[in-house]
């Protein structure tokens, strides 16, 4: 008898057993970094968008022979509760560059420190990428202090904004950086973890 | 083992410790509602953090996965959130929670290890605060 059917491995068949393993062990480390990634958002009600639409799992990609996980959002708030908003946004966004730069963003709002600002008349796009229209009364001055000492203009600007605090500055809540992060150890070691538990000896035949 | 006992054992580890009660300036033998108002059990901030309520701490777990060499282990997180008057203070608290918590086990039911912390803006006037997260390992039978 020839040594190779002696001592032959199904290579092919252990491949597709251990690429299953590390697909499942994806699929719920995706599942753990969602959860935790929800749990930090709190229970604000601006954030339920983000909530909702928060989705993972295991990517598919044929024939590559990489197994991919993915976690996102698809709610235009996440950048705000990733980054913050108004003064309290975090300045080390590597974007922070090109938002300001971009058609979304307020000229006026620099002389305030950065903090949400009324607009100059006009049409602007919100961040919602929604097209708005504004008469220009309040332009240039600081929303987030008129909020704070204004109880009248506070609200009319939640009825007119048909949402809960309106103008607030949000801080940054790093939910997704955090997410990942927190879950560095978890990861590597669980992957670890299939490596070492895998029966590569029951593949030879 | 379920969270509610082993965030009672986490927060018996914090409560005992003469460093970390001194934060607040509680001692061990300071009244267990005066140390159970310092150490809370719970995410949420409304009304609990304000910048008379600091020095205080949130404990609370977080949504893990089981171990994949030993499905009878539960890879879980606990969190403790450290609010101070400023970024050094919660820090520091922090850092003697992980100082109190890393590689603290109960033979045969914990393990906990340091993951991760990070240091965030609270939006409380006068409030600052500190995250560090620990994966703990329980053995859930």
């Amino acid at each position: 008898m020839a040594l190779e059917q002696l001592l032959s491995f199904d290579g092919d068949g252990a491949y597709e057993a251990f690429k299953q393993k590390v697909e499942a062990i994806v699929e719920k480390l995706c599942d753990t970094i969602l959860s935790n990634a929800k749990t930090s958002l709190g229970s604000d009600e601006f954030y339920e968008a983000v909530r909702g639409s928060l989705h993972g799992g295991l990517v598919k990609m044929a024939e590559d022979g990489m197994v991919t996980g993915q976690v996102g959002t698809d709610a235009w708030q996440a950048f705000i509760a990733e980054w913050g908003s108004g003064s309290e946004m975090d300045e080390d966004n590597p974007e922070l560059v090109s938002y300001k730069a971009s058609t979304y963003w307020n000229e006026l709002r620099s002389a305030n420190d950065d903090a949400i600002t009324g607009r100059p008349a006009g049409q602007y796009l919100g961040l919602d990428d929604k097209v708005h229209r504004t008469y220009g009364k309040l332009a240039g001055v600081n929303l987030e202090w008129l909020m704070a000492i204004d109880p009248e203009f506070a609200a009319w600007a939640e009825k007119v904004t048909n949402g809960p605090n309106p103008f607030k500055a949000r801080v940054p809540l790093h939910f997704m950086r955090t997410a990942l992060e927190s879950n560095r150890n978890l990861i590597m070691d669980q992957l670890n973890g299939v490596l070492e538990t895998f029966q590569f000896g029951d593949f030879f035949i | 083992m379920n969270s509610a006992d082993l965030l009672n054992q986490i927060f018996a580890v914090l409560a005992n410790d003469a460093t970390f009660l001194n934060f607040k300036g509680l001692t061990p033998t300071s009244d267990i509602a005066d140390k159970a108002a310092y150490i809370q059990k719970g995410q949420e901030t409304d009304g609990v953090v304000t910048n008379e309520t600091i020095p205080i701490c949130l404990l609370y777990p977080e949504a893990g996965t089981a171990d994949t060499r030993t499905l009878t282990v539960y890879i879980g997180k606990v969190v403790i959130d450290c609010f101070a008057a400023n970024w050094n203070a919660a820090a520091v608290m922090a850092g003697q929670a992980q100082k109190l918590l890393h590689n603290w086990h109960v033979h045969g039911i914990y393990v906990a290890r340091f993951a991760y912390d990070t240091s965030f803006k609270t939006g409380i006037v006068g409030v600052k605060g500190h995250r560090v997260f620990f994966d703990v390992n329980s053995y859930i039978g």
